[in-house]
């Protein structure tokens, strides 16, 4: 009854209204067949990861036990999963963030408050590559 | 059954909550209990214990025969608010009690999914909205331009509030003569054909009522209409742009029957929106304004600049006159002038003018720089001062581009005889004060402003100046000053500070000056003020007595 390999996004963010929000965005890519798994930490995010190797991770920048960042990095440049698609979300206006994204390897860059269509859009994009 | 399609979400995110896990615990805990989850659709979410393949196909009754013939299958249903959403599905041996106990907190918990669903659409509902306005403060709000605020508040309605046609409405303050003449924007952006120029048009005339309404109240509305033509919109919202309280314009969505009537949710969400372009029509229209002060400030120091360049930098010295002159610019630069002609100073002879042009600002200081040139073209041509004027005047009718006049009085000096010849274009007579302050008269003669007509009427005069006397020559600056309570200086004043002076042209200028300043206690002054003193000598001899 299982489905083979279903496409899986991971959202970690310390926030649970922010996990709720992002979950309800992707809502309808859940409705398809995508499992969605939320974390509310980036060590939690980063072993998820390493286990799961998720299509799409959608990362949280400031986050208790390893922020958004070093994740990414850690997923980007040390386990070299290049495959797994990162967005990092942060707050609005922190321009040097940006900056820090793009070093770490991110695809994307969102600020807080996200579009959610747009979230929507990528992350479909992202999952229909994929599959 | 069905389970090669895909279960209704709901029940699907029931079973990932640890439901599925829990079902294949009891089934694994009792032998031969097989349980499901199936939807409304009789699509299963989840099945557990030995189903044999295919055995939940084709159920679609409750005590259908069992999988193996044997038990029947029992459906119970799961009601965690009004409807049914689908059943638990039981077969084998099983007490009564414990599948109801499942049943229920099955139900149970899918009441909270549902809940957590409920809360999470609210969440992003509201999450989207801010998110809105955010963009539209970064897009309207940054936006400098007012025409263009209009387009940029409909692209940001056009993602958010689905219409069929839109308009946005701007009462246009400043337009001459068209006071609260709507300019209309049609919606939609270019190229998109929701919304033609006859369906705003029809919007328009059909909600024009509501649009008034809103305007005067400053309330948003909704109008629906029912039977309605097939072109015309069905419901209508209409919103204030509003700058505080003022009112700035509107902006009316209309939908047609196709769509659903406008609800309180979409009319919160525009005014949020149409409160962005209120705030950023107000920031153009504050910023359009500091831009024209700043504009004026540039043009107005250009012509203090040019007016400056242009006023003699002393007055000439001649043995046995004595010259003063003063000329103070208000802030807003009008077009006074004078100048000393003093090209026939070898034939004993010196001119002066002194002049008024009307307006303010760079044209009235071009149309003094060229009726300055004129002016001294002519007198050096060796003209009487009848004649400048009035050569001065046909020039200016031949060549002028703007409508500008001026007024102006030239005089001649004899500088041997003392005898002062003169005309007059219109301008305030000068004050003969003759010496020792002893009697005053106006130095008047016909003649009407240059620039205006062909025939002036000019005529020509003379006067004796002896020794000690004295010509003020002044422009109406100095006559229409007025006090912090709006008197005007008038003649009276100028003729006692004339008089009230004993001494050199400099301190009869002095005089009047002051008495100005004093009249006026730094109040603005709100024209130019020129003065201009001339005296003839006293008679060494006969200072200090009555003859002449």
């Amino acid at each position: 009854m299982k489905e083979a390999v279903e496409p899986l996004i991971l959202v970690a963010d310390d926030e649970p209204h922010i996990r709720l929000l992002i979950e309800q965005t992707l809502e309808d890519l859940a409705d398809e067949g995508v499992t969605i798994l939320t974390v509310g930490d980036g060590q939690t995010a980063l072993d998820t990861i390493k286990a799961r190797r998720p299509n799409l991770v959608v990362l949280d920048a400031m986050m208790p036990r390893m922020n958004g960042f070093d994740v990414c990095q850690a997923v980007k440049k040390e386990l070299g999963m290049d495959d797994v698609f990162v967005i990092i979300l942060t707050a609005k206006g922190q321009e040097y963030d940006r900056q820090r994204g793009e070093q770490v390897g991110a695809n994307l860059y969102m600020t807080k408050p996200f579009d959610p269509d747009e979230l929507l859009v990528r992350a479909r994009q992202v999952i229909e590559a994929g599959r | 059954v069905a389970t090669a399609a895909r279960a209704a979400p709901t029940l699907r995110r029931l079973v990932s909550a640890g439901v599925g896990q829990l079902l294949d615990e009891m089934a694994a805990a009792v032998p031969g209990l097989k349980l499901a989850i199936v939807d409304a659709d009789g699509v299963a979410a989840h099945v557990s214990g030995g189903w044999p393949d295919g055995a939940l196909d084709g159920l679609t009754v409750a005590g259908s025969p069992g999988p193996s013939g044997g038990d029947a299958v029992r459906f119970l249903d799961l009601v965690p608010r009004a409807d049914r959403i689908g059943w638990l599905l039981a077969a084998g041996e099983a007490p009564a009690p414990l599948l109801e106990g499942l049943q229920r907190s099955i139900s149970l918990l899918l009441r909270e999914v549902l809940d957590k669903q409920d809360l999470a659409r609210e969440t992003l509902e509201r999450y989207r909205e801010i998110n809105l306005l955010y963009r539209a403060t970064e897009t309207i709000g940054a936006c400098l331009n007012a025409d263009v605020v209009p387009r940029l508040l409909l692209a940001e309605i056009e993602r958010v509030i689905p219409a069929t046609v839109a308009a946005v409405v701007i009462d246009q303050p400043d337009a001459v003569g068209l006071a609260g003449a709507p300019k209309a924007t049609q919606g939609w952006g270019q190229g998109d054909t929701r919304g033609t120029a006859e369906e705003v048009a029809t919007l328009l005339r059909v909600a024009a009522g509501l649009i008034e309404q809103v305007r005067l109240t400053g309330r948003p509305d909704i109008s629906v209409w029912s039977d309605v033509a097939p072109d015309s919109p069905q419901s209508a919202m209409c919103i204030p742009i509003r700058a505080g309280e003022r009112v700035l314009g509107v902006v009316v969505l209309g939908r047609s029957d196709r769509l659903k009537v406008f609800t309180a949710g979409d009319e919160k969400l525009l005014l949020g929106l149409a409160g962005q372009a209120g705030i950023a029509l107000e920031r153009t229209r504050l910023y359009e304004q500091e831009n024209r002060r700043l504009r004026l400030e540039e043009e107005l120091s250009v012509a203090r600049r040019i007016q400056l360049t242009l006023l003699p930098s002393h007055p000439p010295v001649v043995p046995g006159w004595s010259f003063a002159a003063t000329y103070e610019a208000a802030r807003q630069v009008g077009g006074d002038f004078y100048d000393f002609l003093d090209h026939a100073l070898e034939a004993r002879r010196m001119g002066l003018v002194i002049a008024d042009v009307t307006g303010k600002g760079v044209p009235a200081a071009l149309m003094m720089a060229y009726s300055r040139a004129v002016v001294r073209a002519e007198s050096m041509a060796g003209r009487t001062p009848l004649e400048v004027l009035a050569r001065t005047n046909r020039l200016i009718m031949q060549e002028r581009q703007t409508r500008l006049f001026l007024s102006a009085f030239y005089a001649e000096f004899d500088l041997d005889s003392g005898r002062l010849t003169y005309a007059n274009a219109g301008h305030d007579a000068p004050l003969l004060v003759e010496a020792g302050g002893r009697a005053i008269r106006e130095l008047d003669a016909p003649g009407v402003i240059l620039g205006a007509f062909h025939d002036i009427g000019l005529e020509s005069r003379e006067v004796q100046l002896a020794p000690g006397d004295t010509v003020v020559f002044y422009t109406d600056g100095v006559t229409e000053a007025r006090d912090p309570e709006g008197r005007l200086f008038g003649d009276e004043r100028l003729a006692a500070a004339a008089t009230g002076a004993h001494g050199s042209a400099e301190a009869v200028l002095e005089s009047v000056a002051a008495a100005v300043t004093a009249f006026t206690a730094g109040g603005a002054q709100a024209d130019d003020l020129t003065i201009v003193v001339v005296q003839r000598d006293p008679d060494p001899l006969a200072r200090g007595s009555s003859e002449r």
